[in-house]
């Protein structure tokens, strides 16, 4: 089980649970945080497992820019830049737009493919969950792998 | 974030200084020295007796004088303790076995004597006397305060109460606090959920002793009657209660019609509260002028926000709505502060007949009006103040007290009390910043702000409630308060002075202006400077014209150049109005908007305001009464069908119910027309039997045309009925026939009867205006001539012509009585 917290919606607090097959993400108000402990029997917290993104925060016309360093407990992992459009909801309709801003800045390391994320997601809205899952699976990858650029686009609406 | 470390001071003697200056410090003791000096202290030879001061003295003397040894081991000292103890128990033990031994062998014990101590009789007695003493001081003195609580109960007029006592049933009551020399009490309802500014405290002390009832002296046999008039319990306790809260007050509610003046109300002193004690009364009648207040503070603060098509009055004390056109909602503040002064009455057009003196045309007042009437009399308005309107109000207030603490159900038990809904949702829903602001937004501190701060300091309250409380930021609290203190705590820390270059105007100079410009608005800022040389000769032109246009907002305008009209547009004008100048209601209510409409988006926070809520009540109030109005006045005037009129029992404060049977007297089996009516807040909605469902407006004839029409087709109907039971055929039923006059509403409509033997033929026309109209033809035709055209007799069979039948001339109760008696004449 993953515990994130996004300062984006401040109030939040996300837990994501990744079972083989699925995965399941909870959105709780702040204080879910003071019930972990309770659940200790069930959820022991690894103690050395805590990835962050901190970086600022551009906003060019209608795309939102946030371009993150990750560090694992305090070990420097690689950068993550989340791009946001704001006025569209459907990742579908903007994808290729999204697409195009990103290579226009970032260059090659765009894949023209849709993320593994969004591929099935393609025609929901895309809701703040989503954002921290993909935000989840871009720190499992950190984690898993060895550090490399990765970019992850985001389709939300304010 | 102050930084504290410990730090133990290098206490260890110095042992030695060497020669380059660097000290030897003597180490400190490591734990088996520290456990070997601790083990030494040990003395198992005392028994935990005190032991005096000289013997330690010589005891340590001893110690010292016994060369030191370094114990071995940490234990040692003990250890030989504990082995010289165990010697003298094994000593002790032998003679205890010696001495036991059954045939006295070696050693006996003799008891000894003790010799008996001195027998100090005296002393004894004085000691016994002094105790003696002591305990029957102290139950004198329970004796004796017992006899004075019991004189006091005894005492038939005990007027004056303890203050402690009446303190307990004060702290019974009301929220007590003690700071420094004076108790404080909070009557706000802050503890219920009010958000209100105000902090209402009040200050309890001690009753005067002069205030204290007159001696009761001479009512003995002189003076049959009791010179003293009743007065209630004299209290020792004085409450004081802020000046602004002083008095009574209510919430004044009316609804008032547009052509007449705006109404005047007085208030009398009306002394609904019920308290026993002086102290109860006053502090529950500022806090319901605390909660009047609140409410109309409330009230006028949304009147303000919203924005309807015809936007709410807040003048003075005094808020008008628009309910209906033509209709006003009145909601004032009433507050007589207990002076017999009215503060705050609504305006005043033309004062109330009767008693009370001339009463000033002002816009809603700040100063007192003396009414005139002293010490309660009735009171005469000229219009009704809604009881229940009022209590809605109230109770829409507590509503409001209630959310801002309770959560509906469900919510969760983990939460922290006083979240609000929009707070709680944020977290599952994942409100960003821009959903969920927090931020207060930034105001400067004003001379009021700067006193109620240092009010409430003053009061020992937290710096943060303080922010919290007056909404100035906790910082410039903190400013505040630090400048009060150095300033001695005596006088308020002025505010800060403003920055920049001073104004040249100073604001008196522009209140002379803006009065001789308002006076006459063509004026030149040249002509300005010219009439006041005084004032304004140090300044230039442009500084007058920057004054007039920025700081008091005067600003010039010209008309615009248009073209003319043509000829042609003139009557396309026309046109236009004309084609919309015969649109009816219908028509109007199928547009949903048109160019140029307002929106207004009122925050999600709260589902309704207050006010709205208020004024939708009062919409349905008044839209209830006049249909019951129309309906009684529809039932008095129709006899003929009797109109009952059944209202639902249970209603909500926005929607009733009433059921309409039309019924003809002694014919109620033979029909019974049946509608449903329900009325919301500005329409009605009505419901007949076979399932037609029309909206109505908040007008008064649509309703009464409704019934009327209802009516008339509840009489052809029943006339059809009725047909059948005596036997008479229905030739034609037609509900909206197409001749005849044209109705001014509905349709007029006919029915056809034929008579069993089908000789006789009765026509009936009926309409919602018109009256009734009866004809019968009768065949064959009595005057039947064969003429050269209609040449046979058999033509006589044709109807002969339609006879008027005079229903006012006809016995009978009401239509049907009068056509069931014509069927049966013109049956035989």
């Amino acid at each position: 089980m993953h515990i994130v917290h996004n300062s984006e919606t401040p109030t939040t607090t996300y837990a994501i649970l990744d079972t083989g097959s699925k995965q399941v993400t909870l959105s709780a108000d702040y204080l879910f945080d003071l019930m972990l402990p309770r659940l200790d029997h069930m959820y022991q917290s690894k103690k050395n497992l805590k990835i962050e993104s901190k970086g600022a925060k551009y906003e060019i016309g209608d795309f939102l820019v946030k371009i993150g360093s990750v560090t694992m407990s305090g070990h420097y992992k690689g950068i993550l830049v989340e791009v946001e459009y704001l006025p569209c909801v459907t990742p579908a309709l903007c994808w290729s737009l999204v697409r195009e801003f990103m290579q226009s800045f970032m260059g090659s390391c765009v894949k023209p493919t849709l993320p593994s994320y969004l591929q099935t997601r393609l025609h929901d809205i895309h809701t703040p969950q989503d954002t921290v899952q993909q935000y989840v699976e871009k720190f499992n990858e950190f984690r898993d792998g060895p550090s490399f650029t990765a970019t992850q686009p985001a389709t939300p609406a304010t | 974030m102050a930084d504290i470390r410990l730090e133990v001071p290098a206490e260890n003697s110095v042992l030695e200084v060497l020669y380059d200056g660097t000290e030897l410090y003597q180490q400190p003791p490591t734990m088996s020295e520290n456990l070997t000096q601790l083990a030494r202290k040990i003395d198992f030879a005392t028994d935990g007796e005190e032991v005096t001061t000289e013997e330690k003295k010589e005891e340590e003397e001893e110690e010292e004088k016994q060369p030191f040894q370094q114990p071995h081991w940490p234990l040692e000292e003990v250890r030989n303790k504990v082995r010289q103890a165990l010697t003298e128990m094994s000593v002790l033990h032998d003679l205890l076995v010696i001495v036991k031994q059954k045939p006295p062998q070696y050693m006996v014990l003799d008891p000894v004597h003790a010799e008996p101590p001195e027998q100090k009789n005296y002393i004894q007695f004085l000691a016994l006397k002094k105790s003696l003493q002591s305990a029957a001081t102290i139950l004198l003195n329970g004796a004796e305060r017992l006899r004075t609580s019991q004189a006091e109960m005894g005492r038939p007029n005990r007027t004056v109460q303890d203050f402690h006592i009446e303190l307990l049933r004060l702290r019974q009551n009301w929220r007590l606090k003690k700071v420094a020399k004076t108790i404080i009490g909070d009557l706000s309802y802050r503890s219920a959920g009010s958000m209100f500014r105000h902090t209402g405290i009040f200050e309890v002390s001690k009753a005067d002793e002069g205030a204290g009832p007159s001696a009761v002296v001479g009512t003995g046999s002189a003076s049959p009657i009791s010179p003293l008039p009743s007065r209630g319990l004299q209290s020792s306790l004085r409450v004081t209660v802020p000046t602004e809260l002083m008095g009574s007050a209510y919430i004044f509610v009316c609804i008032k019609k547009d052509e007449e003046d705006i109404c005047s109300a007085q208030l009398n002193n009306c002394d609904f509260v019920a308290g026993d004690t002086p102290w109860q009364q006053k502090l529950e009648k500022a806090q319901n002028v605390l909660f009047c207040k609140e409410l109309f503070s409330q009230l006028a603060r949304e009147a303000v926000k919203l924005t309807p098509s015809i936007p709410h009055l807040v003048v003075g004390n005094q808020i008008t709505a628009t309910i209906f056109p033509g209709i006003h909602l009145l909601v004032g503040l009433c507050h007589s502060d207990g002076k017999n002064n009215v503060r705050g009455k609504p305006t005043t057009g033309q004062g109330p007949p009767g008693t009370c003196g001339p009463t000033s045309n002002m816009v809603g007042s700040g100063s007192g009006v003396s009414t005139g009437t002293v010490g309660g009399g009735p009171t005469p308005s000229k219009y009704k103040h809604e009881h229940d309107l009022e209590h809605s109000l109230h109770q829409l207030l507590h509503r409001v007290y209630h959310h801002s603490f309770q959560h509906p159900l469900p919510h969760p038990v983990y939460a922290p009390m006083g979240m609000s809904k929009r707070r709680r949702a944020a977290g599952p829903e994942g409100m960003d910043k821009n959903q969920w602001p927090s931020e207060i937004s930034r105001r400067v501190a004003t001379r009021d702000d700067i006193a109620a701060v240092i009010a409430l300091y003053k009061a020992n309250h937290v710096l943060r409630e303080i922010s919290a409380q007056t909404g100035v930021a906790l910082q410039v609290v903190q400013n505040l308060v630090k400048r009060f203190c150095d300033l001695g705590e005596d006088e308020l820390p002025a505010p800060l002075l403003k920055s920049g270059r001073p104004k040249l105007l100073s604001p008196r100079t522009l209140k002379v202006i803006s009065r001789q410009v308002r006076a006459n608005p063509s004026l030149t800022a040249r002509e300005v400077k010219e009439r006041n040389p005084r004032l304004l000769s140090h300044v230039s032109l442009s500084c007058v014209q920057q004054a007039l246009h920025n700081d008091l907002g005067f600003k010039s305008f010209h008309a615009r150049r248009k073209p003319l009209m043509t000829k042609r547009q003139k009557e396309n004008r026309v046109k236009f109005c004309k084609k919309y100048e015969v649109w009816d209601l219908e028509t109007w209510r199928s547009v949903l908007w048109s160019d140029e409409a307002t929106f207004s988006m009122i925050s999600l926070m709260k589902d309704q305001t207050l006010l709205e809520q208020i004024i939708r009540q009062v919409q349905h109030n008044f839209l209830r009464l006049r249909t019951m109005y129309v309906i009684d006045q529809l039932a008095a005037e129709f006899k003929d069908p009797l109109i009952v009129s059944h209202w639902n029992a249970f209603n909500s404060p926005t929607q009733s119910c009433v059921k309409i049977n039309i019924v003809t007297q002694g014919y109620d089996t033979v029909l019974r027309t049946k509608l449903v009516i329900h009325i919301f807040e500005r329409t009605l909605k009505c419901i007949c039997r076979d399932g037609k469902i029309m909206t109505m407006s908040f007008e008064p004839q649509e309703l009464r045309n409704l019934i009327l029409c209802q009516i008339s087709q509840h009489n052809m109907a029943a006339l059809q009925v009725l047909a059948k039971y005596t036997g008479w055929t229905l030739l034609s039923s037609e509900q909206n026939i197409g001749t005849g006059a044209i109705e001014p509403l509905g349709n007029a409509s006919t029915v056809m009867l034929a008579s069993p033997s089908g000789n006789k033929v009765i026509g009936v026309h009926s309409g919602p205006h018109q009256r009734v109209s009866v004809y019968v033809s009768s065949s064959p035709r009595p005057d039947f001539y064969p003429s050269t055209v209609v040449m046979e007799q058999r033509w006589e069979h044709l109807g002969s012509n339609w006879q008027e039948v005079r229903l006012d001339r006809m016995e009978g109760r009401n239509f049907l009585n009068k056509m069931e008696l014509l069927m049966a004449a013109l049956t035989a």
